[in-house]
């Protein structure tokens, strides 16, 4: 029953090695606990506290960083419930990127008043420690926990700043909506750790392969991935997207748009991979998974694609942007492929960087008119040209349109899609014309998607500013310099979204060490 | 080490980006200063272009072909030039490139097999020649633009470079790249410095075009899963081998047959769809493997002679089965593949279904910009589908041409007829622009081979120096359109007239022009139509009729629009002043080019176009 | 014999309950309650399989989900504060502020019954950010929470 000091002495040090691994984490721990008690100190009110969130959030990423240059992993650690493969290894460093830019943006736009600003950081850095765990977790009950760990704090981010009774509403659709996703997730998970009696995955993984796809493994499965679609946004668990994203402040709007996406897609492709990485033949995993999850996908992207038609508010129509790009990745997700993996990171990454864009460009707009509706931006050109065209990149490529980054991700999700058409065993004739009629959907939604983008830049660039508005800033900007920080970290964006759309290596190789877990 | 042809298109290229990004520094103010840098910027790309022709005619010129004719040697084609290139960097030790081959390759992304692969042929360059040219004059006619100078000078710049870099890709990849780049600037310069219904025209105008540029897109990915490994210089392929075996602990021989070679490369893609072809026509006993890297082409050989696709040193019953186990190899897929980038390009060209943006556009669009229209971008449709569509599916096109030429000719008639009911002039131009292009679609469209391929060559070579021409006198007219709203305000036919008295310069400039387009012999529209017609006649008589006639249709709409301009008495024009000095230098070159490539067409353009023209006539003419 | 499937069935019972409630229930604090009743059913299920299998993990999973449950109430309520304090009511259908366009906001077919006006609790208290003192304001006399 006690373990022997031999086992100690083993727990010991595999403890320490796992502790080793987990420095990203232990960073942001320390981050939430030093601003937490900070305030308890005398004079502890007036340090900065968003600057000291941010040296966390950075140390963490070095750490992650060093990790993924070492090209070392440790695999499971904690005894099984984490893993630090390079998958998860990559995908924390890319989160800790995107928290380091959401907390840029708060620090350039002062989302939050001093005296909230702790409480938001806080939220910031645990929601981000829950997404970090999410990438690794190797346990369904870690799983779990992260998930919450990630939606939790997320809930009450979305009621910044407090006074904005518009973002306690949002907040509490997300709050009642996650619970009961959750919930549902929750569902499945106990009914996949009930018939195989683990919620370890590898274990559980095998013991799918050996039963197949049954009733109770089926619904498991399928309540485990509404629960997970849920943070994707993927259609039928989308709603709460618009309603949140239009909501909330934009700068959060941009959080849960991209970092809060990555984890979710890391995990459907954790799941799915691990599946596929076992080869079984009983059940062709392209056909029975993969292809109604792509139904799904397509459903997605056109809903969204159609539903942001007619938006009038930029938070609400980047909303279903995301939801029809939430349709892109799980498409690439669906494909299950060798090809489709480093495809559909790469995509993830550049999402991030464009979508992060566009949302902190909203966020300029917010600070320099007071609104975030369509008519806000009407003839921005003519009065602020810099902020305008960098909108207008960051638009463009969430259309795909080259040389920016969008349109590399496109290039490579379609190409993955298109030879998993090519690909299909000649015996499964549905497969094939299923994988090239999704593609041709999503195509066709580039189009379609193209409307709505274009109409955003059309009242920037095409419509005159209104008649009688006075040149200078409304009412919510503030002095012009902060406005400026805004602008330098639009501009750090927009030269990101180029550059990497002419020069892909970076990011390739990025996607590519993080497949090779699963290839 | 850099080569100089590289260092030469890279300018080419970006020179007009770098002009761009040099506007950005000039002080908002000094919009004059700006207007001057951006002119200067498009004078060195058109020198640059100039330079360009110069080292490609002493390219052809270094060689004689077998009959001891200089110009029209098979190794200065550009198949040739280019495989030479791959293959001398595909060696184990790469061979040093050469400067003077006006071939340039580097790899891009290499775990895409996307290369920055630019080549030079007649075809491309003379179209780039006349991008720079336009955009020049384009730029010399942007004086009255007050709002927003910066703006539109860097966007035009932006417009050249995309439209220069796809005239010279020779990377299906880069080419898309390229053409893609043209959509956000024509589309912000139609909808911001446009007329009255500018908004709606612009988003017509993006509509339209990326709907044909996603087709393009879905060819491109079908294009990129093709395996090429028998087409490509077999030291690559080995290269790949050991690679492989080594990765993967096995021997050689063992993964030999796993090899997959993708690529771009439009000049490879266009010998895989060659060898489609023939084995879909049941020809594949001709299909053979290349002795040399560049091959003496089997042009005016025994009829039915062997074909040399294959790399050399290429087992070609593999190839073959290969080849066919490929479902490249199949029908559908090569109608579908044709079928995506005719749509693509005859978007743009644009072909009579298609076309209704071109009127909104040219209608909304300001004076210059119109001029870029129909001058540069139109031709892109018409390269994409001589460059790419044709080349790349042969089989289909072939299968296809009689309802290709079909279309060309309804596009010839429908535009002339519409263009007669037109009042306002800039629509009339638009609906001609239409009936033009359809003469460069019959002239591809044309296929003959064996003894008759000749036919085929004139068709094609008219196609070519159609777009020429018609590039120099459209965006001449919507100039001179510009002239005379500038004036009047207007673009109504029925309250124009009696131009010529006030306007007497411009009214011959005018004269010139118009005569130029109606295809007047001794004038530059004529050659090209000539040349279309002669091979369409041998193509097929019942298309050739309804587009000879049509050419009556052209004479009378537009000897009805000069009448209607310039002739009579009017008071509302009589006041109206004769091009100013600027004005002036921007109307000469159309019309002294509008002569002289009426008069001298071969000593001009058709001597360095025919080879390369000759060229792509002599790798499909001998596919049926 | 009570065997696993009874188990199973309450604990679906309880999940259905849950879920039946949270999308008819127009009280927040009810709609609350109900997602927390889904997760106790599960929490049903965990306990029960982890009989089956004689393993802790089941139990193990039980007590994560049920601190878990208590963190996102603890959020869920301080929201539902916020927004009680907006509104004066827990009314979930008088959160529509934020919807599609050119959709009307759902407007109640029959009224609802009556509330009984009661002295409002609330009056005057703020919550202060977390980690400070409130501060006390000596001239109300009374601090009421």
């Amino acid at each position: 029953m006690f373990p022997t000091p031999a086992q100690l002495e083993a727990l010991n040090w595999s403890l320490g090695s796992s502790l080793l691994q987990f420095l990203p984490e232990i960073a942001l721990c320390l981050g939430i606990v030093t601003l937490l008690l900070l305030r308890m100190l005398p004079k502890g009110e007036q340090v900065a506290t968003g600057i000291l969130a941010l040296a966390f959030v950075l140390v963490a990423g070095v750490a992650a960083a060093l990790q993924v240059m070492g090209g070392t992993y440790a695999g499971s650690i904690f005894q099984g419930m984490l893993t630090a493969d390079a998958f998860a290894t990559v995908f924390r460093l890319v989160l800790l990127c995107g928290t380091l830019l959401v907390m840029v943006l708060i620090q350039a736009s002062r989302l939050s008043e001093p005296w909230e600003a702790a409480d938001l950081q806080v939220l910031l850095l645990g929601s981000t420690l829950g997404m970090l765990l999410m990438v690794q977790a190797q346990h369904l009950l870690m799983l779990f926990i992260a998930v919450e760990m990630a939606g939790v704090p997320a809930y009450a981010l979305a009621a910044f700043p407090k006074q904005r009774s518009v973002g306690s509403e949002a907040a509490l659709k997300f709050a009642v909506f996650g619970a009961a996703a959750s919930g549902v997730m929750l569902y499945g998970i106990s009914l996949l750790t009930a018939t195989f009696g683990t919620g370890y995955l590898p274990n559980l993984v095998n013991a799918i392969a050996q039963r197949g796809l049954d009733l109770p493994v089926l619904a498991g499965l399928t309540l485990l991935l509404l629960g997970l679609g849920f943070k994707l946004s993927i259609v039928p668990v989308h709603f709460w997207c618009p309603d949140v994203f239009e909501g909330s402040a934009a700068e959060i709007a941009g959080f849960l748009a991209t970092a809060s996406k990555l984890a979710a897609a890391a995990l459907f492709l954790r799941l799915l991979h691990s599946l596929q990485a076992l080869q079984i033949e009983a059940w062709n995993l392209p056909l029975t998974v993969g292809l109604p999850l792509g139904i799904i996908a397509a459903l997605t992207m056109t809903v969204g694609n159609l539903a942001a038609f007619g938006q009038s508010n930029l938070q609400r129509l980047l909303a279903y942007s995301t939801i029809a790009h939430a349709g892109y990745i799980l498409l690439g997700i669906a494909v299950i492929s060798s090809t489709s993996l480093p495809a559909v990171l790469f995509y993830l990454v550049a999402y991030l960087f464009m979508n992060f864009g566009a949302f902190a460009a909203v966020t300029w707009v917010r600070q320099a008119t007071g609104r975030v509706d369509l008519e806000a931006v009407r003839g921005l050109v003519f009065r602020h040209p810099a902020p305008a065209v960098l909108f207008t990149v960051f638009l463009a490529s969430l259309l795909g349109l080259p040389p920016l980054v969008g349109f590399a991700a496109k290039f490579q999700l379609f190409q993955a899609v298109y030879q998993a058409g090519q690909a299909a065993p000649p015996e499964w004739p549905a497969l094939k014309m299923g994988w090239w009629t999704l593609l041709a959907i999503a195509l066709l939604n580039t189009v379609l998607s193209a409307y709505y983008y274009l109409r955003v830049v059309r009242r920037m660039m095409l419509d005159e500013p209104p008649v009688g508005e006075p040149a200078a800033l409304a009412p919510v900007a503030s002095s012009p310099e902060r406005l400026g920080g805004l602008l330098v970290l639009l501009l750090l964006l927009g030269v990101l979204v180029v550059l990497s759309g002419i020069y892909w290596h970076p990011l390739l190789l990025l996607s590519q060490i993080a497949a090779q877990t699963f290839i | 080490m850099l080569e100089a042809d590289l260092i030469w298109l890279t300018i080419l290229i970006f020179l007009p980006t770098a002009t761009a990004l040099t506007l950005l520094l000039v002080p908002a103010r000094a919009a004059e200063v700006m207007r001057w840098l951006a002119v200067f910027g498009a004078a060195g790309t058109l020198s640059v272009s100039l330079c360009v022709v110069v080292g490609y005619y002493l390219l052809l010129d270094s060689r004689l072909d077998a009959n001891g004719r200089p110009l029209y040697s098979a190794w200065t084609r550009l198949d040739a030039r280019a495989d030479q290139a791959a293959s001398d960097a595909a060696q184990p030790i790469p061979k040093a490139l050469l400067s003077d081959d006006w071939i340039a390759r580097r790899p891009w992304i290499e775990d895409f097999d996307i290369y920055y692969a630019l080549g030079v042929d007649g075809i491309g360059l003379s179209l780039v020649v006349l991008t720079a040219l336009i955009t020049l004059t384009a730029l010399m006619a942007s004086w009255n633009i007050e709002q927003g100078v910066r703006g539109y000078l860097i966007l035009v710049l932006l417009l050249e470079t995309g439209v220069i870099g796809a005239f010279l890709a020779l990377d299906f990849f880069l080419f898309y790249v390229f053409y893609e780049l043209m959509l956000i600037p024509m589309f912000v310069l139609i909808g911001l410095w446009g007329g009255e219904r500018r908004r709606y025209a612009a988003f017509k105008f993006v509509v339209y075009t990326l709907t044909g540029s996603v087709a393009i897109l879905a060819a491109l990915l079908a294009w990129h899963t093709v395996d090429v490994r028998d087409f490509v210089d077999q030291a690559e392929v080995q290269q790949r081998v050991r690679e492989l075996a080594r990765e993967r602990h096995l021997s050689e021989s063992d993964v030999d047959n796993q090899v997959r070679i993708h690529t771009f490369d439009l000049v490879t893609l266009s010998k895989v769809g060659r060898a489609v072809m023939l084995i879909l026509s049941g020809q594949e006993h001709r299909l053979a493997a290349r002795d040399h890297i560049a091959e003496q082409p089997v042009w005016n050989q025994v009829p039915n002679g062997p074909v040399k696709l294959f790399a050399p040193g290429v087992d070609v019953a593999a190839a073959i089965a290969r080849l066919k186990a490929q479902p490249v190899c199949t029908p559908s897929f090569q109608y579908l593949v044709f079928a995506l980038l005719f749509v693509g390009f005859a978007v743009k060209v644009p072909v009579v279904p298609l076309h209704s943006w071109l009127p909104d556009a040219h209608v909304e669009a300001p004076t210059p910009i119109s001029m870029i229209l129909a001058g540069i971008l139109l031709k892109l449709g018409g390269y994409g589908i001589l460059r790419l569509a044709v080349p790349l599916c042969p089989w289909a096109a072939a299968q296809l041409s009689l309802w290709i030429g079909l279309i060309g000719v309804v596009g010839i008639v429908y535009g002339a007829l519409v263009a007669m009911g037109q009042t306002d002039f800039k629509k009339l131009l638009a609906y001609s622009s239409v009936s033009h292009m359809g003469f460069v679609i019959l002239g591809l469209a044309a296929w003959s081979s064996g003894g008759t391929a000749q036919y085929w060559q004139w068709g094609v070579n008219g196609a070519v120096f159609q777009m020429l021409a018609h590039g120099i006198t459209a965006s001449a007219l919507f100039f001179v359109v510009g002239v005379v709203y500038d004036r009047a305000h207007h673009r109504d036919l029925r309250r124009m007239g009696g131009l010529w008295e006030p306007m007497p310069l411009y009214c011959g400039f005018s004269a010139v022009l118009f005569f130029a387009s109606m295809g007047l012999p001794g004038l530059c529209g004529f050659v090209g139509e000539f040349f279309v017609l002669l091979s369409a006649w041998h193509f097929s008589p019942a298309l050739a009729v309804p587009a000879v006639l049509s050419v009556i249709l052209t004479a009378g709409y537009l000897l009805w629009t000069w009448l209607r301009v310039f002739t009579g008495v009017n008071e509302a024009t009589a006041s109206f002043a004769d091009l100013t000095p600027r004005e002036a230098a921007t109307l000469l070159p159309y019309v002294v080019l509008a002569i002289l490539l009426g008069v001298l067409p071969f000593t001009l353009v058709l001597k360095w176009v025919d080879p390369a023209v000759t060229g792509w006539i002599a790798n499909l003419a001998v596919l049926r | 014999m009570i065997g696993l499937w009874h188990f199973l069935a309450v604990g679906a019972v309880l999940f259905g309950l849950g879920l039946t409630g949270l999308l008819t229930r127009r009280n927040l604090i009810t709609m609350f309650l109900c997602a927390e009743l889904m997760v106790q059913g599960v929490a049903l299920n965990f306990a029960a399989f982890g009989r089956l299998h004689g393993q802790l993990e089941g139990q193990l999973f039980v007590i994560f989900l049920v601190a878990v449950a208590a963190a996102e109430a603890a959020i869920a309520l301080g929201l539902f504060l916020t927004v009680y304090r907006q509104a004066r009511s827990l009314d979930v259908s008088l959160w529509q502020q934020v919807r599609e366009d050119g959709v009307e906001a759902t407007v109640d077919t029959e009224p609802l019954p009556a509330e009984r006006s009661r002295p409002d609790l609330l009056e005057g208290v703020q919550l202060p950010p977390a980690g400070r003192r409130p501060r006390f304001q000596p001239e109300e006399g009374v601090i009421r929470v």
